[in-house]
C-alpha cells in the first residue's frame, strides 16, 4: 500500500527542512567545541557524531571544517602525534568567538519563542 | 591486528576512495586531493580506534564516515564552483596561448635578427666548450632541472687548442644510472609524506634536502644535505636540521652523520632513488618501502 502524494511531499519536505536546520546549527555547535578547547578533525567529528541527529555521516563535516577555516572563524595547526602522522587541531578565533556569541543569543530567543508556540498547541 | 594485510579488506578501502575521488571530480584538485587525505585519516584513526577484522566491520565503519556522495554533495554544498573559477580557467587558457605564440613570434624574429651560434662569444652558451679553447676532457652531466629528465650521457669528447672542431669521438662504457635533478616523492600529494629535493651537481656532487609535505599541502624541511655519488650510490651528510617548530621536525641528534642513498635509475614508476634504512631515523616513515623516492614529473610534492 502506497502513501498518499500529499503525505509523501510532506515526508520528503520534512526531511529537507531538518537538513536545512541541521546545517545551520552544526556550525556553531563546531565553534561551541573549539571554544571549549581545540581538537583535532577526527576528535571533533566524532564528539558532533555522538550527539543524535546532529551529523548523518561523518565525512561530511570535513567540508564544513573547510569553509570555516576560510571564513576565518576557526585556525589550525599541525601537532605531534605519538600514534602515527602529525594532526591537525582545530581552534576557534575571535572572529569565531563573535559569531559563535551572537548565535547563542539568537537561538535562544528562536528555540524560547518555538518552545512557547508547541506548549501553546499543546504538542509537547 | 594487521587488517590492511588481508587482500579483501584492502580492496574494500581503495574501492571506496577511489569512489570518493571520482564523486570529487568536480572539485579543483588541490581542494580534492586536501579532502580525500582528510578522509584517509579519518578512516585511518576510526580503523586504528575500532580494528575492524572483518569486510563487514570495515564496510559498517565507512557508512558512518559516509558514502562518496553525500560527501561529495557537502563539499560542492560548502564551497559550489563559481563562475568566476571557470572565468580564471579561461584567463589561464588564454595566458598560455598568447605565451605560446608570443614565443614563436620572438623566436622568429630572433632568427632572423641574431647572428648563428657559431658567430658569438663562447660567453653565450657555457655550457658549451668553445672550440679554441685549451684541452678540455667533460663528461656531460645533467644539470639542475625539474621539468624532464635529461637523456643519459654515452660520449666523452676530446678537443685540443690547435684542432678547431672535435675529431675524435670515443666511446666510454656505460654511465652509472644517472637520475635527474628535482623532487622526488614517498607518497601522495594530499597525504602526509616525505620528499627529497635533490640537485645532482658537477663531478658527482648532490645537494638536498628532505622534507614532509602536510596534508595541506604545507612543507616543512626535516634537513638538508650534501653527498657525492660513487657509482650507484651516494653517501649524504647532512647539512643543516631546520628547527622552525613544524610537526614533523626532529631533533637534530636523531638524523644520522652518513646516510646511504641509491640511484634506482628509471623504472615503471618513473626514477627512482632509496633513502637506506631511512625507517630508522625519519619519524613517520612506517615501512623500508617508504624509503623509495619517486621522481616528480610536476615538480611539486
Amino acid at each position: 500500500m502506497h502513501a498518499p502524494l500529499g503525505t509523501m511531499r510532506r515526508m520528503v519536505a520534512s526531511g529537507a527542512q531538518l537538513a536545512q536546520m541541521r546545517r545551520g546549527a552544526i556550525e556553531y555547535c563546531v565553534l561551541a567545541l573549539l571554544r571549549e578547547r581545540e581538537r583535532y578533525g577526527f576528535e571533533l567529528v566524532r564528539e558532533l557524531s555522538a550527539a543524535d541527529g546532529l551529523v548523518t555521516s561523518e565525512g561530511t563535516v570535513y567540508p564544513l571544517l573547510t569553509r570555516l577555516r576560510g571564513e576565518g572563524l576557526v585556525e589550525t595547526t599541525w601537532q605531534e602525534s605519538n600514534q602515527g602522522p602529525p594532526r591537525r587541531y582545530y581552534s576557534i578565533t575571535e572572529p569565531g568567538n563573535q559569531a559563535l556569541e551572537s548565535f547563542v543569543d539568537q537561538w535562544t530567543r528562536f528555540r524560547s519563542a518555538v518552545d512557547r508556540m508547541l506548549e501553546a498547541g499543546g504538542v509537547t | 591486528v594487521n587488517f590492511r594485510a588481508q587482500p579483501g579488506i584492502e580492496g574494500v578501502l581503495r574501492t571506496y576512495f577511489q569512489k570518493l575521488d571520482a564523486a570529487l571530480a568536480s572539485l579543483p584538485r588541490t581542494r580534492r586531493q586536501q579532502l580525500v587525505g582528510e578522509i584517509r585519516q579519518h578512516v585511518d584513526d576510526a580503523v586504528a580506534e575500532q580494528r575492524p577484522n572483518s569486510e563487514s566491520e570495515l564496510r559498517d565503519l565507512l557508512a558512518r564516515v559516509g558514502a562518496p556522495e553525500d560527501i561529495a554533495a557537502a563539499a560542492l554544498e560548502e564551497d559550489p564552483p563559481t563562475p568566476q573559477g571557470r572565468k580564471h580557467d579561461g584567463l589561464v587558457i588564454a595566458i598560455v596561448v598568447l605565451l605560446l605564440t608570443g614565443g614563436l613570434t620572438i623566436g622568429l624574429v630572433l632568427a632572423f635578427v641574431v647572428p648563428p651560434p657559431s658567430a658569438q662569444s663562447s660567453r653565450s652558451n657555457p655550457a658549451k666548450p668553445h672550440p679554441k679553447s685549451p684541452t678540455t676532457t667533460g663528461t656531460t652531466t645533467p644539470q639542475s632541472t625539474t621539468t624532464a629528465p635529461p637523456p643519459p650521457p654515452t660520449t666523452t669528447t676530446t678537443t685540443t687548442p690547435t684542432e678547431p672542431p672535435p675529431t675524435a669521438t670515443t666511446v666510454t662504457p656505460a654511465p652509472p644510472p644517472v637520475v635527474p635533478s628535482g623532487v622526488y616523492d614517498s607518497g601522495v600529494a594530499g597525504t602526509p609524506h616525505y620528499f627529497m629535493v635533490l640537485t645532482n651537481g658537477s663531478a658527482g656532487g648532490l645537494t638536498g634536502s628532505v622534507d614532509f609535505a602536510y596534508q595541506d599541502g604545507q612543507t616543512s624541511v626535516i634537513f638538508t644535505f650534501e653527498g657525492t655519488v660513487q657509482g650507484a650510490e651516494a653517501t649524504l651528510t647532512p647539512i643543516s636540521v631546520p628547527q622552525n617548530g613544524g610537526g614533523a621536525q626532529q631533533d637534530p641528534s636523531t638524523i644520522p652523520s652518513a646516510m646511504p642513498l641509491t640511484m634506482g635509475g628509471l623504472s615503471s614508476g618513473g626514477y627512482v632513488i632509496a633513502l637506506g634504512e631511512c625507517a630508522s631515523y625519519l619519524r613517520f616513515i612506517q615501512s623500508m618501502g617508504q624509503c623509495n623516492f619517486v621522481y616528480s614529473p610536476t615538480g611539486s610534492p
